[in-house]
């Protein structure tokens, strides 16, 4: 088969996996924030792509960029009246700003508006909801503040009418106006081309952020995809969507809002084929970085899918994206001590730099990572494959200087324990909100700190096991290959569930099946999956991705699966309400190829550590554990904790009372010993 | 009291003998009852039908200590502040009314009289006692906004009822559940006096699963971690809460001081004015805030009771002192409240009628925030939009079936004041909610309206070095038929108090356009003309809101019948400026201009800066013009 | 009492009853008996209006005024 290879561009990495010949070879490169294709070419420069068929790519760059607001001047245009939409979101604030008179709107006037107020535009134009017309389009006043955007040497236009998703004729107008004043290049995004999705604000934000993501891309994909080309690259290039389903590149950069943030899709989507391969639907995949752990529930063997997701406090984005929890618990999260004289770990993380202390960049707060070294759980000699040393001084200093009654040694202690509570709390959270109870899951270790810290939460969270895949580090780059190319559409329409709306949801749904196929080459083998997000009538919110069967619409049915997923999702259900159908969809899934996992060869005789190492605060006593190297562990391997299971780029820790085999496919599963 | 040796200097023998568990497994137990409330939460917004939960998050939830620890409240959900405060009290008043020997696992206490309970009829508290090894060890409690309640206004919400036999039904501490199952004529009672009772008896039943679930999450923490070292843990959280807040006020300068806000009416005629008044007393770690002086109960359902206003000193507290500590019982302990009987803040039945109780405690919190501005300092925060200026409307659609609007065309969303941080945010709640804002396409989708306009004033924001959230304009088209109920009290007096040299916001109102003008459906943000003047105080001459203007009284009509076509207009308050304006620095003003917070006429006269350009055509060809603005800010 | 005229004064103040003595704490002749809501519900004490130090702090009735008309014995 045809190499195949994912690339999964991060702040501080770039990460390379490449499977060729059933065999996974992975490299890490510095990531070049401002020149972010020169770290994905030199990946692909030490893998080699002349003759890879696949290249499938997933990036944060334009996502930082909004987070940074390190973005290009735009205007946005809108219904007259309306144009402070973008300042209050939804009006509503977390849990941190509830008693904070000081809190404010990340996105808000008063802190970092993503478009100032001033070229926000109102026109003079008015639909209602029905989509009839109340006011005219007046195309001169149109004119006339598309003339001062122009002006104002605005980069880029974002368009969103209020009731546009019931009729766009005023939008499509609008654009057509843009385009004259602004000129045939100009960047423009219309909301109903977006996503025809009710509700004005996160429309609005998403179209926002589509014409950004536009204009921060630029010419990235094509200087990528040249600089692929030049390397002999012959095959596909993809970019990854926030579900981790693969778009063609340019057809990805026509509404670029869906691959903001693939990254954790890309972990789910390769927990699925990791569970596919060993027979596991049911875990829970923790993907501890730096700053932060990412938990994401498959259940059955699907992850769950909404139809939007925040990329800070309220900033919605309407893109499908699997559902991902945060906690502020990381690596470099850093060990503090509360008024009250305790220790807290995060949500503060020491990220890259200045980093942990033991990494010598300057950083003098202690981190989780550093308990980890004076623990023993780190090496400090053979740390990142060896090219880094960790200042063991200079963490046992950090915790030193932490102004507390407690005693250095156990604070190091109660750092560890606080991580794994804040991560065991979390996902035991995720778990309860889907109903469901830990003790049927397997939790999935992966990123930079997964393997070194999650045997130690695996009690706390009563999940039954813990799987720790082969290169966590990379594993949700390694999902980048686990995915299908799909193509998508999406409107919304108000439809009660009953027999009369039934033609209407067939045009509507054939509708947008047709333009979706226009977009491929005739005869392209797909599969369709359509879906609607609907509500019980009386509430606000709706139930998303309720499947639709193949063929004319069976209204019995289709409500049936409503209140099917409904309990799915909360637990309980009202099957005798009434339900309404708001948004339709439909996807063009194409097989894409995917990497398999591939067993590996047994165990020949016990397993030999390579030496030894005293870990301490993980029983009353120090302990001693036994170090091993993963890739001389073959299937079948047994390992009891305490120990040590090392690979170039992570530590894997088993406790005392756990033991370790090592699976087919060379994954690592720890259990509690019986 | 407070003379206990600091927390933070307990070693660990100390930490134990006084806790009864080690700081850890404290810090660990303190965090799990925040995450113990939160699953208990998530359940109950997954599983709810009511959208007054899932999206306004019309409810709150505590863990609660047993009896013998004197009730402690160590830790409060992530929704409602306002009911926070009740439920340190409304805990306790009902198991002690219900008697704590009478208690069984599996059961479920209920009541909602907010003579009892604070807050009004509809707010229903859940209390499930926990017990571990046969001890009763705790409470974990939901309460939650019913629909409706019975008496003679669905929905209840109405600020004309003059009794508290119009509130419906009113419930005393009784069981609902009895060793599990339920008790059947609590369940009779309650759905022979309420409308919606379907709907009411499915979250009645998700409220008690989530109290199952809380029940085991902390029945399974005992198991784990001991009995003693849970309680011992509830008191440390609760300690630790009374530390910081008598640190902080042992941080502020002693003194006296005091402040006052206003409701401007009630609902029954224009004739009397409800004062809120504090005085605040501090010396040292101690403070004593004392609400003598304030008008005694209204003549209708404006009231609160002592229990609110003990949750607004609480928040108000919590505000200004410490933001980013969590809520418990023992922020009180440093607080004496000295609360006279029969005021609008403290009713008593059956003539201090409480619905709209969240009236006087916005009032008190202006009051406070005004008192307190003073020993602040830098710390002063600028005053809110004041109020939630609810507006509901009922027609009939064309088939004859009825519909209801409730917190969509009114002034419900309105800005908060500056503050040391910076401006304040426009579109944002009063200070004591917080909820999702309905989105004007879901409203249009549903109702028979068409929000107009939703946009800022300009120069409505309170002047300050960091200026206050600007007023929100907001027209509704109502193409029906209507009979329209409002309640807006607060328009009297800025509630966006101005702080540390700050200004005040202005005074915003309604108006009513009865008929549509087919040529110009949305109404000018300028043009006031030809509208009737409803509510606020508004300039005879041209009709438009102004500091000095004639205050109109909503209430002259009980009920504002239109026909189709007709607009609302509300203007909410601005937000409270912080810091001397004189002191903002040109270039913020030059982008307020550009941005058209602030008019060039106001830059000049509330800034001292003086700009040249035309900030409607030319924005970013705005220049401030340097020695002219030195010379109108007299250096 | 379980029903209440409206107050006739448009305006209510809390009584404070004085107190003889003078302050442990301070020293200052400013004592008075009178009726608070703090952590733990209704007290009544004696407090110095000076310093603010409580030389009394006893429960008070559970709803502080308001005692409703069915209610077992012992709230009386």
């Amino acid at each position: 088969m045809d190499a195949l290879i994912g690339v999964d561009v991060g702040g501080t990495f770039t990460d390379v996996v490449m499977v060729k010949d059933g065999a996974v070879h992975v490299t890490k490169v510095p990531s070049v924030p401002a020149r972010p294709e020169l770290a994905v070419l030199e990946g692909a420069r030490r893998c080699g792509v002349d003759g890879a068929a696949i290249f499938n790519h997933a990036s944060t760059k334009g996502l930082n960029a909004i987070l940074t607001r390190a973005i290009p001047k735009i205007g946005f245009l809108t219904t007259d009246g309306h144009r402070d939409m973008l300042d209050g979101g939804r009006a509503w604030r977390p849990w941190k700003g509830q008693l904070d008179p000081r809190w404010r709107r990340p996105f808000g006037d008063a802190a970092r508006p993503l478009v100032e107020r001033y070229l926000r535009r109102g026109v003079k134009e008015r639909v209602l909801a029905d989509g009839g017309v109340l006011i005219p389009l007046d195309e001169d006043q149109a004119r006339g503040e598309l003339a001062l955007l122009r002006r104002c040497n605005v980069a880029g236009v974002a368009i969103c009418l209020l009731n546009s998703y019931a009729n766009p004729a005023h939008e499509a107008r609008l654009a057509e106006l843009a385009r004259e004043v602004l000129g045939p290049d100009a960047l423009i995004s219309v909301s109903h081309r977006v996503g025809a999705r009710a509700r004005e604000f996160p429309r609005a934000a998403t179209t926002v952020i589509d014409v950004l993501m536009k204009l921060v891309y630029g010419d990235y994909a094509d200087k990528l995809s040249a600089g692929l080309d030049s390397q002999g690259f012959r095959g596909d290039l993809n970019f990854a969507d926030c579900t981790a389903a693969l778009i063609p590149w340019r057809e990805a950069l026509e509404a670029p809002h869906r691959i903001l943030f693939a990254g954790p899709a890309a972990g789910a989507a390769s927990c699925v084929a990791l569970g596919e391969a060993i027979g596991d639907g049911n875990l829970i995949g923790c993907d501890v970085g730096g700053t932060s752990t990412d938990v994401t529930m498959i259940v059955g063997g699907q992850p769950f899918t909404n139809d939007s997701f925040e990329i800070e406090w309220d900033l919605v984005v309407n893109a499908l994206a699997t559902e991902v929890s945060s906690v502020g618990a990381g690596g470099g999260s850093i060990v503090a001590v509360s008024p009250s004289g305790d220790i807290m770990v995060g949500p503060e993380s020491a990220g890259a730099v200045p980093g942990a202390a033991c990494y010598g960049r300057g950083g003098t707060r202690p981190t989780v990572t550093d308990a980890c070294l004076l623990m023993g759980i780190l090496d400090p000699h053979g740390f990142a494959d060896g090219q880094m040393e960790l200042d063991v001084a200079a963490a046992e200093h950090a915790f030193a200087t932490l102004d507390c009654a407690i005693p250095p040694a156990e604070r190091v202690a109660t750092a560890w324990r606080v991580a794994l509570n804040n991560i065991a709390e979390e996902v035991v959270n995720v778990a309860i909100r889907h109903g469901a109870d830990p003790r049927d899951f397997s939790l999935v270790a992966f990123g930079a700190g997964g393997p070194m810290l999650l045997a130690g939460a695996l009690e706390l969270t009563g999940a039954r096991r813990l799987i720790v895949p082969p290169h966590p580090g990379l594993f949700s780059a390694l999902g980048l290959l686990s995915t299908d190319l799909v193509f998508a559409e999406s409107r919304s329409a108000y439809h009660m569930l009953s027999p009369d709306s039934a033609p209407a949801i067939d045009a509507l749904l054939a509708g947008m099946e047709g333009q979706l196929r226009a977009r491929l080459a005739p005869g392209a083998d797909v599969r369709v999956q359509r879906s609607f997000d609907g509500r019980l009538v009386g509430q606000s919110w709706e139930t998303p991705f309720v499947a639709i069967e193949d063929g004319a619409v069976d209204m019995a049915r289709l409500t049936a699966a409503f209140h099917a997923e409904y309990a799915r999702r909360n637990g309980q259900g009202f099957p005798d309400m009434p339900v309404q159908g708001v948004t339709w969809r439909v996807q063009l899934v194409a097989p894409s190829t995917r990497f398999e996992w591939k067993p590996i060869a047994g165990q020949q005789g016990a397993p030999a550590p390579i030496g030894r190492r005293v870990l301490h605060h993980l029983a009353d006593e120090p302990v001693e554990a036994r170090i091993y190297e993963r890739a001389s562990l073959g299937a079948g391997a047994l390992v009891d904790g305490p120990a040590i299971i090392r690979e170039p780029l992570s530590t894997i820790l088993v406790i005392p009372g756990q033991t370790a085999r090592v699976g087919r496919f060379s994954e690592i599963v720890i259990e509690a010993r019986p | 009291m407070i003379d206990q040796p600091a927390l933070r200097t307990l070693d660990d023998a100390a930490f134990r003998a006084r806790y009864g568990c080690g700081r850890f497994d404290a810090t660990v137990l303190g965090n799990r009852f925040a995450y113990i409330l939160e699953h208990f939460c998530s359940k109950l917004l997954a599983c709810a039908f009511s959208p007054v939960l899932r999206d306004f998050y019309d409810f709150a939830a505590t863990l609660t200590g047993p009896p013998e620890r004197g009730y402690p409240t160590p830790v409060v959900s992530r929704s409602f502040v306002a009911f926070t405060g009740t439920m340190t009290e409304s805990i306790r008043n009902t198991i002690e009314e219900y008697g704590p020997g009478r208690l069984e696992p599996g059961d479920v206490i209920i009541a909602n009289d907010p003579y009892r309970t604070g807050t009004h009829v509809n707010d229903m508290l859940f209390i499930r006692p926990v017990f571990h090894g046969g001890r009763l060890s705790g409470f974990v409690n939901l309460k939650c906004h019913q629909l409706d309640m019975g008496g003679s206004v669905p929905g209840g919400f109405s600020v004309t009822k003059t009794s508290s036999y119009e509130n419906g039904l009113v419930l005393s501490p009784r069981a609902l559940m009895k060793r599990g199952e339920p008790v059947d004529e609590t369940w009779t009672l309650i759905f022979d006096n309420v409308r919606f009772g379907e709907l009411l008896r499915r979250d009645m039943q998700t409220i008690i699963a989530c109290l199952d679930l809380g029940e085991r999450l902390l029945a399974e923490s005992m198991d784990r971690y001991g009995r003693d070292a849970v309680l011992g843990a509830m008191d440390y959280v609760c300690d630790a809460d009374a530390e910081r807040m008598a640190e902080a006020l042992a941080r502020l300068p002693d003194g006296d001081w005091s402040g006052d806000a206003l409701l401007d009416c009630d609902g029954m005629d224009a004739s009397e004015e409800y004062p809120v008044r504090c005085a605040i007393r501090k010396r040292g770690a101690r403070i004593e805030v004392d609400l003598s002086g304030t008008a005694r109960q209204a003549r209708t359902s404006i009231n609160g009771t002592y229990l609110d206003a003990k949750t607004t000193v609480g928040v108000v507290l919590k505000f200004l002192l410490d933001p980013h500590g969590g809520f418990t019982s023992g922020c009180y302990r440093p607080v004496d409240i000295v609360i006279p009987d029969g005021a609008v803040c403290s009713a008593l039945p059956p003539d201090g009628v409480v619905f709209a109780y969240g009236e006087s405690t916005n009032a008190l919190l202006a009051a406070m925030f005004s008192a307190l501005a003073e020993p602040l300092g830098t710390g002063a925060v600028g005053g809110d939009t004041g109020a939630p200026n609810l507006h509901s409307a009922f027609g009939q659609r064309p088939d004859g079936s009825p519909w209801v609007s409730i917190g969509v065309g009114g002034g419900e969303r309105g800005p908060w004041g500056g503050s040391s941080a910076g401006d304040g945010d426009s579109y944002s709640i009063f200070m004591q909610a917080n909820s999702i804002d309905t989105p004007i396409e879901a409203a249009e989708a549903d109702q028979p309206l068409a929000i107009m306009r939703r946009e800022y004033r300009a120069d409505s924001a309170g002047a300050g070095h960091n200026r206050g959230g600007a007023a929100v304009l907001k027209d509704t088209l109502w193409r029906a038929p209507a009979a329209h109920n409002l309640f807006t009290l607060r328009f009297k007096r800025p509630t966006g108090i101005g702080v540390h040299g700050g200004r005040d916001g202005a005074t915003g109102g309604v108006w009513l356009w009865p008929d549509l003008d087919p040529e110009a459906p949305q109404r000018a943000p300028d043009g006031w003309g030809d509208a009737i003047g409803v509510a606020g105080r508004i300039d005879p001459a041209g009709n438009a809101p102004a500091r000095d203007g004639e205050w109109q009284y909503f209430g002259r009509e009980k009920s504002w019948r239109t026909g189709a076509g007709a607009t609302f207009r509300y203007l909410s308050n601005g937000g409270g400026g912080w810091g001397d304006p004189f002191a903002r620095e040109p270039e913020r003003v030059l982008a307020d201009v550009r941005n058209g917070y602030v008019s060039i006429a106001g830059a000049a006269r509330d800034y001292g800066v003086v700009l040249t350009g035309d900030p409607d055509r030319d924005p970013e060809g705005l220049a401030v013009d340097r020695a002219a603005t030195e010379t109108l800010r007299g250096r | 009492m379980h029903s209440f005229p409206r107050p006739s004064s448009p305006t209510v103040e809390a009584p404070r009853e004085p107190r003889p003595g003078a302050c442990p704490e301070c020293g200052a002749s400013a004592l008075a008996a009178y009726r608070v809501m703090s952590e733990g519900g209704w007290w009544n004490v004696v407090k110095c209006r000076s310093c603010l130090h409580s030389l009394e702090r006893v429960p008070g009735p559970l709803h502080g005024a308001f005692t409703p008309l069915g209610a077992p014995r012992w709230t009386r």
